[in-house]
């Protein structure tokens, strides 16, 4: 830099530089500008973790309104039934927005001084637990009553998505027969449930038991299920016309 | 008689905030040479080279309100030169812009390669910028960018990790995949 050259040429090129600036009538952009930057990054990403929060809540509500969240306790048939019930274009849409909001974040130096991967990490765990601990609440039995009758295209939304999949039956238990019991549903339909080859019950049922039947109905409308799961006990318990009948191995 | 300013950079952006558009010349004097050297290895020459300095100094003078004087104003000047001069090869289609978010070493670094004295082993600094000097064109950008700004700009890796916007950690990664790059371009340098 002691070159007296170099200086002299250095002096007319930043000459040059601050020349243009005043030829073009390049202006500041005033401190606010940036102040309302900032502010919309953050009311941005802010946005985007209560809707992640808000999908992730959702699809685990979903999946124990439908009933397929249980499933996974009764092995491969479960899985595969649990998997299936999975929301997974909303899922997919829902880790988009988690790309969207770590690249949003990424303006902040200590987000982008991080490996992606343990931010992402870091956002997975805390939106699933945050999305458990709102499925907990009172939020979407609401939101799901109140669409139902104000929002149509959301109403529409909730029933479908909290629809039980075709191989998830609820019911009352009302009678046990020689293999099984019966159930009775919702709108009053009556079923009979059998044990799905090879499997064994093994829980204590008894009439008036609501229940969450797994498995696919025959031609005849027998249930072969392959697990059975305890939601509660029905309030107005149906007569009961056998004794409570444990099925163990 | 020519007396040189000893104030900081920072202390002379901030004059700037206040509306002086001569000062700005002091910082456009001291960076303009090294703005210069940083486009031409990004492979820019001549009048293509001026062209993009003076965006870069346009630039950051209409962006100089959003600069934080309470942190170094060359990575700033320097994130807004990476930025110009990628958007200027992304036109150029001369090479893909890196999208640095999806690259596998932004994801999750190897913590093996982070060591800064791992990235040195074996060469001196001025043997090292001699090779580099003479490979730049040989070595993807993801890589020459990293060991530009440390070994010709004198950054450390959190400065390296502002301007590039990526994880500190992958930039010891790249700087250690960059000198291998160019021990295998240079082999006989290394004997």
């Amino acid at each position: 830099m002691n070159d007296p050259i170099a200086q002299t040429d250095s002096s007319k090129e930043s000459r040059r530089i601050i020349n243009a600036i005043k030829e073009r009538d390049v202006h500041m952009r005033p401190r606010r500008y940036f102040m309302l930057r900032a502010a919309l990054i953050a009311v941005a990403a802010f946005l985007l973790f209560l809707i992640l929060l808000y999908m992730v809540s959702f699809i685990i509500y979903a999946l124990h309104e439908d009933g397929a969240w249980f499933a996974a306790d009764y092995g491969i048939s479960g899985w595969s039934l649990l998997l299936g019930a999975i929301p997974w274009g909303l899922l997919i849409f829902a880790f988009i927005l988690l790309l969207l909001l770590a690249n949003l974040l990424r303006h902040y130096t200590f987000v982008s001084h991080q490996p992606l991967f343990y931010l992402l990490f870091a956002f997975i765990v805390i939106i699933t637990l945050g999305g458990f601990f709102l499925a907990a609440t009172a939020l979407h039995p609401d939101l799901s009553q109140y669409s139902a009758a104000n929002v149509p295209f959301l109403g529409n939304f909730y029933e479908y998505e909290t629809a039980f999949p075709a191989s998830v039956h609820r019911g009352v238990i009302t009678s046990f027969t020689d293999g099984g019991f019966t159930i009775t549903d919702d709108v009053g339909i009556t079923s009979s449930v059998v044990a799905a080859t090879g499997v064994v019950f093994i829980q204590d049922f008894h009439v008036g038991d609501v229940v969450l039947v797994f498995g696919t109905r025959n031609a005849s409308g027998t249930i072969s299920a392959f697990g059975i799961q305890r939601i509660g006990i029905a309030t107005s318990t149906p007569t009961s016309s056998a004794p409570a009948s444990p099925v163990l191995p | 008689m020519e007396t040189r300013d000893e104030r900081r950079d920072e202390e002379i952006a901030a004059q700037v905030q206040k509306g002086d558009i001569e000062t700005f010349q002091l910082l456009v004097e001291r960076y303009e040479q090294k703005m210069g050297r940083y486009a031409r290895r990004f492979l820019f020459d001549g009048d293509e080279a001026k062209d993009l300095v003076q965006e870069v100094f346009i630039k950051a003078y209409v962006n100089i309100q959003g600069f934080d004087t309470d942190r170094r104003f060359s990575p700033w000047l320097y994130r807004i030169a990476h930025n110009e001069f990628v958007n200027a090869l992304k036109k150029k289609k001369k090479e893909r812009a890196n999208i640095s978010l999806f690259d596998l070493d932004v994801l999750l670094p190897s913590l093996k390669l982070t060591a800064k004295e791992t990235a040195d082993g074996g060469f001196n600094q001025q043997e090292l910028k001699k090779m580099l000097e003479g490979s730049l064109d040989r070595i993807p950008q993801k890589y020459r960018e990293p060991l530009v700004l440390y070994y010709f700009d004198e950054m450390d890796y959190k400065e390296i990790a502002d301007v590039l916007r990526i994880p500190v950690s992958t930039v010891g990664v790249r700087l250690q995949r960059g000198k291998i790059m160019l021990r295998k371009l240079v082999p006989e340098q290394t004997k």
